[in-house]
């Protein structure tokens, strides 16, 4: 991930940008946990509501990959069309986990 | 002049955002992460800002801005609605008491329209204006987003008009809403109808 890039994208320094990217990383994963619950619980509304904060976040920050399949992941569950083993939620852990690997080795 | 501004979201990204933001241009900001907490934080530190999100857990942005609008402590409050909704459906600025919205969006937009807001000479709580609705410029209408608040005022109006009294109790034991039917037994003293200090602190028991 280009993080100075999207830094200056955003008009942002970078190590705010890194900061807030590490809050956005220390509340994703358990979404997407909570996303995963919701689902199997057949508790639509509840998906709406935690893909909602997390597409906020995702807006927020430019991580228009990350919006891109929370919007469709929404999409799906409320077609009833979602599973909780849907491969979009391997790929949206998956980006998470490439993000918080760009802070880590501090590149990008 | 700096002002007390009181940030009320559930997603810490946008909370930090605005506190160090809100820092930086001289202001004093406050954080709450629901509607719930924020009245809890009104008691100690009287906002002249509000700016709130709509979805949120317990009260949300909808319900705060009513319990704001009818607490007489709190009418000199000025009230900017920031939420992902106002991107995707027009915001009644004076249906929820508001006298701003903007969308959540990039940080750089979101900054501009915060600060542009805030500069103002003038923040006149009673502006209920809908000229006051920034970043909404590409509305475009989600069905999920519609279906998502047709869903939730059909569930409130249901509740509402049900003969059997109910209340909604957080996992503390706060009382966060009740319908008609518990309100016409008597029972007043709930947070958007209790004196400021007593807010959010009725209990069950």
């Amino acid at each position: 991930m280009d993080i100075p890039g999207k830094a200056a994208e955003l008009e942002i320094e970078e190590e705010e940008y890194r900061s807030l990217l590490r809050l956005f990383l220390t509340n994703a994963a358990t979404e997407v946990e909570q996303i995963e619950a919701a689902i199997r619980a057949d508790d639509l509304m509840e998906v709406a509501r935690l893909a909602h904060s997390l597409k906020g976040a995702s807006a927020t920050l430019g991580l228009t990959e990350l919006l891109s399949i929370v919007e469709s992941m929404d999409a799906s569950a409320r077609a009833r069309t979602l599973s909780p083993t849907d491969a979009r939620l391997s790929l949206l852990k998956q980006r998470i986990g490439q993000i918080s690997e760009s802070i880590v080795a501090g590149r990008g | 002049m700096g002002k007390m501004i009181l940030v009320v979201d559930n997603q810490p990204v946008i909370r930090e955002f605005l506190v160090n933001l809100l820092a930086r241009e001289g202001h004093t900001p406050v954080v709450a992460e629901d509607g719930l907490s924020a009245l809890s934080a009104m008691k100690d530190h009287l906002p002249d800002v509000l700016i709130t999100d709509l979805v949120m857990p317990n009260i949300d942005g909808a319900k705060l801005c009513r319990i704001v609008r009818g607490t007489p402590d709190y009418r000199n409050m000025f009230i900017i609605i920031l939420s992902a909704i106002a991107a995707e459906q027009e915001v009644d600025l004076k249906a929820l008491g508001a006298n701003a919205c903007i969308a959540k969006g990039p940080l750089n937009k979101m900054k501009d329209h915060v600060l542009a807001v805030l500069s103002r000479p003038v923040l006149d709580p009673s502006d209920f204006s809908q000229k006051n609705l920034f970043g909404t410029d590409e509305i475009f209408a989600r069905k999920i987003t519609r279906e998502l608040l047709s869903s939730k005022r059909h569930a409130e109006i249901i509740i509402e008009n049900m003969a059997e009294g109910i209340l909604e109790v957080t996992q503390t034991g706060d009382i966060i809403s009740a319908n008609r039917s518990v309100i016409s037994r008597g029972c007043r003293n709930l947070p958007w109808r209790a004196p400021a200090r007593s807010q959010a602190s009725f209990r069950r028991g």
